[in-house]
Parts: structure tokens; C-alpha cells; sequence
């Protein structure tokens, strides 16, 4: 009698089994062609109108001098690696994605993507990707492919890497590391920071930070520079609490230290965190909900769909622009190893416009991930709106004035090579002296 | 007369290819109670289950008031009148006996309105008194067993289903049920009472039907036409002898003793003074719950002592583990308790063996040798040594259990109730067992719930009733009526 | 039913749910218009571009599986595999840091794992704290401080985006098969859960543990400390998952990247893989290398077939929960009653 009921459970199982399989089969079908259906169209389509002034222009007649230089009938292929997040990431990745769709419509050139599982399993997937040798250009987005790169790429001299956003101690002739001037856009950033905070009554700015590290380094001294800068000319007394919340990737923390600031009087707050001030954007948007007058600033993407009301501006890291490039250089056949250093100047950073705020938002719309009710065109003119009330024609005249003085030269800032030296341009900064943060000479 | 129900022919192959019944014939008439007897295994459940609905013959019919019937599950057997009490309740637990009462209803067919007029007609017939709103899983056995007895009648049932009521009772729980089948057959029901037990048969039946192994091998005799030697052999074949002890009388050694010893588990118990000496079997007898399980765990060591003293062969208040390092061994009273069923025949068979000392490494070939020595020495029969324990039948698993301890060659032996639910075959074959134990100069402590066992197999007869020992008898003057007595508490 | 026809039936349930799995890999594969056979032959023959990861992942998600299959033949569920893997990495690359070589690494790092799980065993035991919490929290305590280690007192100052690496004579050496080289992690997990199954399949305290795990009651009447073979039990799960850990740093990453992404995810997959094996540590094995197959080739056909990641982790899913769905039926039938 038992086996009989033995029999009968398994059956159901069974029986159960074939049930989820259908179900599961038919969901995923249904789920994911449509996802995709959505995805492919949207990028190609976005990167024409998503060009922003400063990146480089260029004529559909490009295709075929490409295919000159190069001196072969063969496709150029480029492989993006993802960093560990992957696409959708509305950052970093997804940049890289605008960035390579551009340079595969205007070259010509075949683009791929890969995840990679795990940050343990980079070193193994470049090699064996470059071992293929199928590839033209491998380029690696952000900091954590630095280390399998400067270890592979010696391997396999023959061929052509790019790493955005880190640079190898010493450079390698086949690797072009892309490393931003944070400082730059950091200080346009504190400019506009300080005259908001002047403009909602308070005096405090603040910044959300990740870790203590380098590229944290020069976006602090940027910031503070920029904020007094605006100091001295409006002779206001704007002062900057930046706190280092130790981690990237978590948004409780970052809510936490954001709810901090905002009861210690601080009322415009920059993210500088990755994931971690996505926590921040909620602190403020809750602050602001029960009274408190509080923006948020965002940075790397445009993060102004996220809450259009609070966050009113974004510093940009324009990973787009640096893959871009480094396709393009592989293409006209001026692929040089070493470092290349964007800023203002060659237009890897800049400030949200309303270009930038449209194409995120517009990604953000297809995830789903917009706030209800909203369209793309609602967030820029909601963002626009807010930033006419909170910033002041004399804020953006320092913003060009100073933009102006990066660009031509005049304006050149230091890198600190470590620790001590970071703290002491922090320190000659507070004490007003701006030529601190400086290159002399 | 005009039997109410009638198997035809009936024809059960399971889809392992086992084939549990053989064309197999039986009629139940209203007013009689129509025994069907037979060993574990001769397919007596199969049948009753066929009647109920519940499974399907492979051939044959079923005939209902003379004309054809089909039953598509148990709840169109209930409607058309049929009522099964299985052996052990199957009542909902968590809910109220008048909750499990009107569920019951409601596939019967009942109007809730009449649920109490008709509850009240139900227990004047059975004399059955079951406290409505308690919850069934604070209730005894017996009490769940006569609740599904109550609400089978109250819903107007015509044939009853009786598998192996007694399993669960105490004797006088048995009387109650003899006199409430009694009502029953006078209101004109159909009974059929599945059991082995030959006593029970006489007592109760009018008719026998004796099954052996899926067949019929003597249809409605009259129980008081035939010994019960002869309904044992015909439900058996041939029977073991009955064990007989040579009582050389015990030895000088005393290998148990217990002073002063208080414990307690579910309830408390408290043993004045409580001696086992080698070669001697000492009977412990009393209706289950009280205390026994208590003593049984303060003497092994696994239910905490709170005072006094457990000696057992020379170790003062042991543990479990010393306790059969000094050489006792425990056959404990719910083997399906005591084995892990979906581990294999071997694996449990080690365990009970060797989990307090034995060799480090318990290969396959070693189990596999262990199982051969065992399974010959005391006849088990299994598919092989990796077979589930729960795929042996209840008298092989009872067997596997005394085996894994009499290998030990214990000098002391505690067995709770060691033949429960056993067959008269394998009954016989384990009481000699552990007759054979005491010849060869064990000392053993019996406890059980069934006085002929006790009766059959002590020296003495120690009597237990609420926690307390109210007595000791020596074998001649242990009857069935004194240690009753003492089990009602009389001193 | 006997032994050799329920392996037979189990097989059979193991090849039909795995056939169900891969024709659902397929479909999802053709939702996306890429060739549903050949992405599924490239997901199972990912050892082909990556022997190295495709080793490496076997050998930990086997570990990390025994790690969750063991505390189950004593009864207990334990979530914190991930908790004691992070912790032995962390012990091992202190160790090797401080004082190099490959004795005081693993002992360590071992050590730390065992004692980590011990712990939630011994809060089970001695205080009822339900251990599927205590080891969860046990994770998040063990995630935030390897975070936090890893950014500062760890932290390799030129490369900020890491720790620093393990010393050359703290590594373990790869092996060389014809032109592929893989690391010797795999030797290591795969004796060790060799020495695993003979320890509960052929010794008394295997069988005593299994006991424990099956029937408290005649464990504790025949003189078994269940409470003790719990506890140990929860330790061993430790050991296994803390060795994971201290090997995979040894062995294979040297180095933990500021997020944690070397060191995560590998205890929590090795639930999926003891389910998948039937938590017996001979069929975790192959187990670990299906699964380690899968992930590894999900994310190979993004390139290839321009599939995304995404769907490949679907897929992989959709094979685990299928493979699981049995034994999972079961433990949770079990946790039910306790």
C-alpha cells in the first residue's frame, strides 16, 4: 500500500514539474523577447540625439575612411567588458553602451558586450577573450578591470586594450587607460552647490562619498575648490561637510549618513557614491517631503529622473566619451598605449544638460523605473524649472568664467599622489587658499 | 438473509505487480458482526479498503443491496452508508471532535441542523460519551477511536468497518467497545471486525472469515464452532510451539535493582524498591500511561532521575551510553519510534547495535555481515540489507529491533511491549526469544500491556498504576483478575 | 522498492528535469532570435574557453554545497556557508599576508570558518536561536567587516581598488593538462568530499550524526549526544565552507576587490548545489560542475549571440530550481514538522 502512495506522489511531482516548465517556458518567452524587443531599438536610436556639444562630431563619410585606415575589408569588432553590474546599470555600463553605440553607427565597427560573473573570474575571461584574438580593441569599463589588464595585456602584446576610469602604475604600450580630472567638473559642481544653498538659506553643502581613494580625492578637492571659489567672488561664507560612508554599493548607509547631514543643517548634497547614494537621493526627497528645503546633486550619469523635484543637477563622467574615443583611435589607426586624461577641455566631463537628463530619463522609462506619472520631457522641464528658482545668473557666469579658465590652461589642478598630500590641499583650501589646489606655474 | 454489501470475486494486483488479493469473496448481513481474520500482510486492509472506495480492485465487484455498485471515492462510500474506523483514528487533530463532527457530516450528507438530535441517538446506541469540544489531539486514542465510532453511527451509517480496533485499548476499553457494537448490531447494522487476534474473534464475531496471503481459506464459520488452535492454524499454516520457560528459577545475582527512585517525564513517577535478578523475568504490569514509560526511561538513563537510585549489573545511575557499555539492552515499546524508516534495514541494525560502542569504520561488508548473522540467527526477511526499514513488514521490523539487541548477548534486557501488533506466528517466535534469554541467565523486566504475555513469560508480576508500583505477585499467584485489580489501583 | 531501483528512479527524475531544464534554456535562447541549440551547447561546453573558472567554481561550489548538506543530516539548515567562506578567505589572506606560506593560511582560515558555524550551532543547541537566522546575520556581520577590511587595513595602496595579493609562497600551485591550466583547488574539494562521504556513509559517527538528524528520540536513548553532534555538525559545515574560502584566495583570487565580488555568492549557490545532489557529497560533485558550467557559459553567449547576461542567469535558474525542486520538497517537509 505504501509503494502504491509512493507511486502517486511521484506523478504529482512529475505532473508538477511539466506545469512550472510550461509556465516558466511560456513567461520567459513572453518576458524576455519583449525586453528585448524594447532594448534594441532604443540606444541606436537615442545615440544620435544624445550627441552633446562636446562630443566629437563626425561625418557618415567616416565609415569608409575608417575602413581605409585600417587598410582591410575586415569588420573592426570591439568587445566591452562590463563591469560587474552590467547593463542597466543606468551608469557607468549603460554609458558605455551610448558611447559604443555611437562609434558602431558613425565606423561601422561590430560591437559585443560581456558580463562577467564575478569579479574573481576577470582575469581568466581576458585572457581567454584575448587569446581568441577576435578582437580589435578590448575594452574594459571601470577601475575593477584594472588589475586582470595590467596582468593580461603584457601576455598578449598583439593586442589593442582600453580601461576607462583607471590608470596601471607604469603604462603598457597596448593599453589606453582613460582617466578623468574629477576636479574639473567637481568644482563647477561646488559653484553651483554653494549658490543653491545660499538660495535655500543655509549655508552648509555636503557630500555622500564612497571610499577614500584617488579619483574620491580629486572630486573632494574640486568640490571644496569650487565652493570657495564661489566664496570669494560672492564673499559668502559657504562651508563643505563631505563624509566618507566607506562603501559603494550601500544605499542604507548612504541614507543614513544623507538624514545625518541634512539634521546638521546641510541642504544641497552631492552623491559620490555609486549605489550607496541612491540612499542619499531618498534622505533628501523625504526631507524635502516633510518640509526641509533640500536638493540633491547626482554624478557619473544623469541622475535627475531618479527625483526631478529635488535633484536638480548631475556632474557627468563621460564614460561614452572615453569609449568612443578609444574605438576611434583603433579605427583612424592611432591607438596609442599609456594614459589619456579627459576633463573639460576634451569634453569627458561636463554638466547635465537637458540632452543628457532626456536620454537617462528616457532609460530610465524603459526599465520602468521612472517615477509614475512622469514622461521623459516632464523630468527635463521639471529639472529646468527647479534650476531657474535655485540658481542665479551670477552662479553660471562663474560657471562659464571658470570653465573658461580650465579650459584654456590657466586653470590646471594638482593630483595629490597620496594620502598626506590630499589632506593638505584639503586643509590650505579651507583656509581660503585656492592656488592650494593648483598646478604652479 | 439478505447480506447489505457483498464482495464478489475480488481480484487486487498492485502496480509493483503484488498481488494483495486473490478473488476474494465476502458477505456482511445487517445485524451480524462478520470477523475477517487473518495475519499482517493477508490482505484484510486491502479488502476493507476496496470496500470504503478507497482503492480500486483490479477485478471483481461489489454488490450493494443486491445491485452493482461503484464507489468513486471514499466519500460516495460514506453516502451510501459505509463507515470505516481505521486502526489508528483519523481524526483532524487540531480541531474540536464536534468540528471533525460536522466535517464528516458534510461529505455524509448531513443537515447541520440535525447534527445534534441525531449525535444523541448515536451515543445511546454505542454508550459511548466523548466530550464534544475538546480538541481531538488532547484526547487519548481510545476516546478519538470512539469519537469516529459516534459520528460514523449519528451519520446513519449501515455497514461498519472495524480494522484492528483493539490495537489502541486497554481491556476495559475493549469491554465499551464489545458492548457498543452490540447496540449496533441490534439497530440492524452491518459489521465487519478486522483482526488477528483469536481472542476477540470469540468474544465478538458471528461469523469468521479466515484469510490467508490474498485468499480465502474458510468462509463464514461460526467462531464458537472452532478452537482457537484451529483458527490459528488455519490462519497461519503451522505455528511455532508456544514458548515455555524451564524456570531453573532465578540466580543469586541481582543485575536491576532500583531504590527510592523518582523521575519524571510526562507525569511522576516513584519506585520504592524494584529488583531484577539473573535468569529471571520480571513483569511489569498496567494500562499504558501510567508511568511505565517514565520507569523504563529513568532505568536506561535518558529520562532525568530526581532522586534514588538505578543499579544495573554493578553501574550506578547510568547513562544511556554506560548503560549498555555495563551490558543491558533496551528494545523500546513503539518501533516506529525506535527505527529511522527510510534509512536502510542494515544502517538501523547498526545503530541499535553499535551506537554506544563498536568499530570505528562501519564499511559496507561490514554492515552486509552483521545483517547476514542477524537476519539468519533470527529470521528476518528482507529484500536485502539496503532495503528501507519501513519496507519490512510490522513483524520483521519488531524482529530487526530484538535482533540488534539480543546480538549484544545482553545479561540484562529491558522490552517494552515487545509483540505489539504482531502476528500469533511472530508473537510466539519473539516471546521465545526472550524466554530463551532468561533460560540462559539473562535477567529480563517485561513490560507490557497484554497480560497473557506477561503472564505467559514472568517469574513475577509487578504491577504499576499511576506512577506508583501497587504490587508484586509471584507466576502462581499472578492471574488475570488480581493484577486487574492492581491495575485499577486497588492495593 | 530496492536500492539500485530508487538510484535508477532518482536518474531518471535527475535527467528528465534536467532535459526539461535545458529545453526551457533553449526556448528562452529563441525568445531572444539567437540559435537555441547552440547557445545551450556553448552554456554546457563553457569549460572549453574557461577550464580554469569553470575548476575553480566546481571546487567551491562543492565545498560550500557540503557546507549546507551536512548540518542536514543532523537536522539543521544552515544559511551561513556564504559567511564562513568570506571568513576564511579574509583569515587565510590575513595569515598569509603576516607570515606567508600555505600551513598557517589554511589552518587558520579553517579554523575561522568552523568557528563561526560552531557558533550558530552552539546558539541552537544551547539557546534554541533558530539557525537559519543566527547564520544569516552571522553573513551580514562577516560581509560588513570584509568590506571594511578590505578598504582599509588590507588595502593595497597602489592598486586601492583591492587588497593587497598573497605572497607567491602562500599560492597554491595550478595544474598542467596539455596546453590547459587549472588550480588545484579542485583535487583538494574533490578528496575532501570523498573523505566526507566515507565519514558519513562508513563510520559510527556518520551514522550517529545521521541518526541525530533523523530521530532525536532513539539517538538520545541509545546514548548519543545530539546535541554535541549538532554543534559538530555545524562546525564541519564551517570547516568546509571556510576552507572554500582560504583555498579560493590561495588558490585562485589572491587577492578580494573592494566590493567583495572574488569572495560572494558562493555559500548561497551551494544550497542550490547540495539540493541539486541530494545532499550527498559523492553527487554534490557533479552537481558543482553543472552548475559551475552553466554560470560560467551564461556569460559567454552574451558576446556570441548578443544574449544578455540576464537571460543566461535565467536559464541557469531555471535548471538549479528544477534539479532542486525535489529535495527542496523534502527539507521543507522536514522543517514544517519540526
Amino acid at each position: 500500500m505504501a509503494r502504491g502512495r509512493r507511486g502517486a506522489s511521484a506523478a504529482q511531482v512529475a505532473a508538477a514539474i511539466l506545469v512550472i516548465v510550461v509556465i516558466a517556458g511560456a513567461a520567459a518567452w513572453w518576458a524576455l523577447g519583449r525586453s528585448r524587443s524594447t532594448a534594441t531599438t532604443t540606444p541606436a536610436a537615442q545615440s544620435q540625439a544624445s550627441t552633446a556639444s562636446a562630443t566629437p562630431t563626425t561625418s557618415s563619410a567616416s565609415t569608409t575612411s575608417a575602413q581605409q585606415a585600417t587598410g582591410t575589408n575586415k569588420k573592426i569588432k570591439v568587445l566591452v567588458l562590463f563591469d560587474v553590474g552590467g547593463k542597466g546599470d543606468l551608469s557607468f555600463n549603460d554609458m558605455a553602451i551610448l558611447g559604443a553605440e555611437r562609434a558602431s553607427k558613425d565606423f561601422g565597427v561590430e560591437v559585443k558586450y560581456l558580463t562577467p560573473q564575478s569579479t574573481d573570474v576577470m582575469e581568466s575571461l581576458l585572457r581567454s577573450v584575448s587569446k581568441s584574438g577576435q578582437y580589435d580593441l578590448i575594452i574594459g569599463i571601470g577601475f575593477l578591470w584594472l588589475d586582470p589588464m595590467t596582468k593580461v595585456a603584457p601576455e598578449f602584446p598583439n593586442q589593442r586594450y582600453a580601461i576607462i576610469d583607471a590608470a596601471p602604475q607604469k603604462p603598457i604600450k597596448n593599453l589606453a587607460a582613460y582617466v578623468f580630472r574629477e576636479q574639473e567638473v567637481a568644482a563647477l559642481v561646488g559653484i553651483l552647490a554653494a549658490d543653491m544653498a545660499h538660495n535655500l538659506g543655509c549655508n552648509k553643502v555636503g557630500a555622500v562619498a564612497g571610499m577614500d581613494i584617488p579619483p574620491l580625492w580629486r572630486f573632494h578637492i574640486g568640490y571644496l575648490y569650487g565652493v570657495k571659489y564661489y566664496d570669494e567672488y560672492t564673499h559668502s561664507n559657504v562651508t563643505l561637510v563631505w563624509t566618507y560612508t566607506g562603501t559603494f554599493t550601500n544605499p542604507q548607509v548612504g541614507k543614513q549618513t544623507a538624514e545625518q547631514m541634512i539634521k546638521n543643517g546641510v541642504c544641497v548634497l552631492y552623491g559620490l557614491a555609486g549605489l550607496t547614494h541612491i540612499g542619499m537621493f531618498d534622505a533628501v526627497k523625504e526631507a524635502a517631503q516633510g518640509g526641509a528645503k533640500v536638493v540633491a546633486i547626482g554624478e557619473d550619469a544623469s541622475q535627475e529622473w531618479y527625483d526631478p523635484y529635488h535633484i536638480v543637477l548631475s556632474g557627468l563622467k563621460r564614460v561614452d566619451v572615453a569609449v568612443y574615443d578609444a574605438i576611434k583611435s583603433v579605427v583612424y589607426g592611432n591607438f596609442t598605449g599609456g594614459i589619456h586624461v579627459l576633463g573639460l577641455k576634451n569634453g569627458g566631463l561636463g554638466l547635465s544638460n537637458a540632452e543628457m537628463i532626456k536620454y537617462f530619463a528616457e532609460l530610465a522609462a524603459e526599465q520602468g523605473k521612472l517615477p509614475k506619472g512622469l514622461t521623459p520631457d516632464d523630468v527635463v522641464n521639471i529639472v529646468m524649472k527647479e534650476r531657474e528658482k535655485l540658481i542665479d545668473q551670477t552662479a553660471w557666469n562663474l560657471v562659464h568664467q571658470l570653465e573658461q579658465e580650465i579650459i584654456s590652461g590657466k586653470v590646471k589642478f594638482k593630483t595629490p599622489a597620496n594620502h598626506q598630500e590630499y589632506q593638505e590641499i584639503i586643509h590650505q583650501l579651507e583656509e581660503g587658499n585656492l592656488q592650494a589646489a593648483l598646478e604652479t606655474g | 438473509m439478505e447480506p447489505v454489501v457483498e464482495l464478489r470475486g475480488i481480484v487486487k494486483v498492485y502496480p509493483d505487480g503484488v498481488r494483495a488479493l486473490d478473488g476474494v469473496s465476502l458477505r456482511l448481513y445487517p445485524g451480524r458482526v462478520h470477523a475477517v481474520l487473518g495475519e499482517n500482510g493477508a490482505g484484510k486492509t486491502t479488502l476493507m479498503r476496496i470496500l470504503y472506495g478507497e482503492i480500486k480492485p483490479t477485478r471483481g465487484e461489489l454488490l450493494l443491496d443486491g445491485r452493482p455498485a461503484r464507489f468513486r471515492g471514499t466519500r460516495d462510500a460514506i453516502r451510501r452508508g459505509i463507515a470505516m474506523i481505521y486502526q489508528h483514528p483519523r481524526l483532524v487533530p487540531t480541531l474540536t471532535v464536534w468540528e471533525n463532527v460536522l466535517l464528516y457530516f458534510a461529505s455524509a450528507g448531513v443537515p447541520e441542523g440535525e447534527a445534534e438530535e441525531r449525535l444523541e441517538e448515536a451515543r445511546r446506541i454505542t454508550g459511548f460519551d466523548v466530550p464534544l469540544d475538546a480538541r481531538v489531539e488532547d484526547l487519548p486514542l481510545g476516546a478519538r477511536q470512539r469519537a469516529e465510532i459516534l459520528r460514523s453511527i449519528a451519520a446513519g451509517a449501515r455497514v461498519l468497518i472495524l480494522d484492528e480496533p483493539t490495537t489502541n485499548l486497554t481491556p476495559q476499553e475493549f469491554e465499551g467497545l464489545a458492548r457498543a457494537i452490540e447496540g449496533a448490531k441490534r439497530e440492524g447494522l452491518a459489521v465487519a471486525y478486522i483482526t488477528h487476534r483469536l481472542p476477540e474473534v470469540k468474544a465478538i464475531a458471528d461469523l469468521v472469515t479466515v484469510l490467508r496471503r490474498g485468499r480465502v481459506v474458510a468462509s463464514e464459520l461460526d467462531p464458537r464452532g472452532a478452537s482457537e488452535e484451529e483458527l490459528a492454524r488455519l490462519m497461519v499454516g503451522e505455528l511455532p510451539p508456544r514458548p515455555s520457560r524451564s524456570r531453573g528459577g532465578p540466580g543469586d545475582r541481582v543485575v536491576l535493582s532500583i531504590e527510592g527512585l523518582r523521575a519524571r517525564g510526562r507525569m511522576e513517577v516513584f519506585v520504592e524498591r524494584l529488583e531484577v535478578r539473573e535468569g529471571e523475568v520480571l513483569g511489569l504490569a498496567g494500562v499504558e500511561g501510567n508511568g511505565q514509560e517514565e520507569l523504563v526511561g529513568a532505568i536506561v538513563g535518558y529520562t532525568p532521575r530526581l532522586s534514588g537510585r538505578v543499579v544495573v549489573l554493578g553501574r550506578v545511575n547510568p547513562t544511556p551510553r554506560e548503560y549498555y557499555r555495563a551490558g543491558a539492552a533496551y528494545i523500546p515499546g513503539d518501533r516506529s519510534k525506535a527505527l529511522v524508516l527510510h534509512f536502510s534495514v542494515a544502517e538501523n541494525l547498526a545503530f541499535l547495535r553499535y551506537a554506544h560502542e563498536g568499530p570505528a569504520l562501519l564499511t559496507f561488508s561490514r554492515l552486509a555481515r552483521l545483517y547476514r548473522e542477524v537476519a539468519g540467527e533470527y529470521g528476518i526477511v528482507a529484500e536485502s540489507p539496503w532495503a528501507p526499514a519501513g519496507s519490512l513488514s510490522g513483524g520483521n521490523q519488531q524482529k530487526l529491533l530484538a535482533a540488534s539487541q539480543l546480538h549484544m548477548r545482553p545479561r540484562f534486557l529491558l522490552a517494552v511491549n515487545p509483540t505489539r501488533g504482531l502476528d500469533v506466528a511472530t508473537t510466539r517466535y519473539v516471546r521465545g526469544l526472550i524466554a530463551r534469554l532468561a533460560d540462559e541467565g539473562a535477567g529480563v523486566m517485561l513490560v507490557s500491556s497484554d497480560l497473557d504475555e506477561i503472564i505467559e513469560l514472568s517469574d513475577r508480576v509487578a504491577v504499576i498504576s499511576r506512577g506508583r508500583i501497587t504490587g508484586i505477585l509471584p507466576a502462581g499467584k499472578a492471574t488475570p483478575e488480581r493484577i486487574g485489580l492492581l491495575m485499577g489501583g486497588a492495593a | 522498492m530496492s536500492l539500485r531501483s530508487r538510484i535508477a528512479s532518482e536518474t531518471a527524475i535527475v535527467l528528465a528535469t534536467l532535459a526539461a531544464g535545458l529545453a526551457v534554456g533553449a526556448a528562452v535562447a529563441a525568445g531572444f532570435h539567437a540559435p537555441p541549440l547552440r547557445v545551450m551547447a556553448t552554456m554546457l561546453t563553457s569549460w572549453r574557453s574557461l577550464p580554469d573558472v569553470v575548476a575553480e567554481y566546481s571546487a567551491m561550489l562543492a565545498l560550500t554545497g557540503a557546507a549546507f548538506a551536512v548540518p542536514v543530516y543532523a537536522g539543521l539548515f544552515n544559511i551561513g556557508a556564504e559567511g564562513s567562506f568570506q571568513l576564511g578567505a579574509l583569515v587565510a589572506l590575513w595569515a598569509a599576508l603576516k607570515w606567508g606560506g600555505l600551513a598557517a593560511p589554511i589552518a587558520l582560515g579553517v579554523a575561522a570558518g568552523a568557528l563561526l558555524s560552531g557558533l550558530a550551532g552552539w546558539l541552537r543547541v544551547r539557546l534554541s536561536v533558530n539557525e537559519v537566522l543566527s547564520t544569516i546575520m552571522l553573513n551580514w556581520i562577516v560581509y560588513w567587516l570584509l568590506l571594511y577590511l578590505v578598504a582599509t587595513k588590507l588595502e593595497d595602496p597602489y592598486n586601492p581598488q583591492r587588497t593587497l595579493e598573497v605572497p607567491r609562497s602562500s599560492r597554491l600551485p595550478w595544474i598542467t593538462i596539455g596546453s590547459t591550466q587549472i588550480p588545484s583547488t579542485i583535487v583538494i574539494a574533490a578528496a575532501v568530499l570523498a573523505v566526507l562521504w566515507v565519514f558519513l556513509r562508513m563510520t559510527r559517527w556518520g551514522l550517529a550524526l545521521r541518526f541525530a538528524g533523523a530521530n532525536e528520540w532513539t539517538s538520545r536513548t541509545r546514548g548519543v549526544n545530539v546535541g554535541l553532534y549538532r554543534v559538530a555538525s555545524m562546525a564541519v559545515a564551517g570547516l568546509l565552507a571556510g576552507l572554500a574560502g582560504a583555498i579560493h584566495i590561495l588558490g585562485y583570487s589572491h587577492a578580494i576587490d573592494v566590493i567583495g565580488g572574488a569572495v560572494k555568492g558562493f555559500g548561497y549557490n551551494g544550497i542550490g548545489v547540495a539540493l541539486m545532489g541530494r545532499n550527498d557529497p559523492l553527487a554534490i560533485i557533479p552537481a558543482a560542475v553543472l552548475f559551475a558550467t552553466l554560470l560560467t557559459g551564461s556569460s559567454l553567449v552574451e558576446p556570441i549571440y548578443g544574449v544578455p547576461k540576464e537571460a543566461g542567469d535565467f536559464i541557469v535558474g531555471v535548471i538549479v530550481v528544477l534539479l532542486a525542486v525535489p529535495e527542496a520538497f523534502r527539507l521543507l517537509s522536514r522543517l514544517r514538522r519540526r
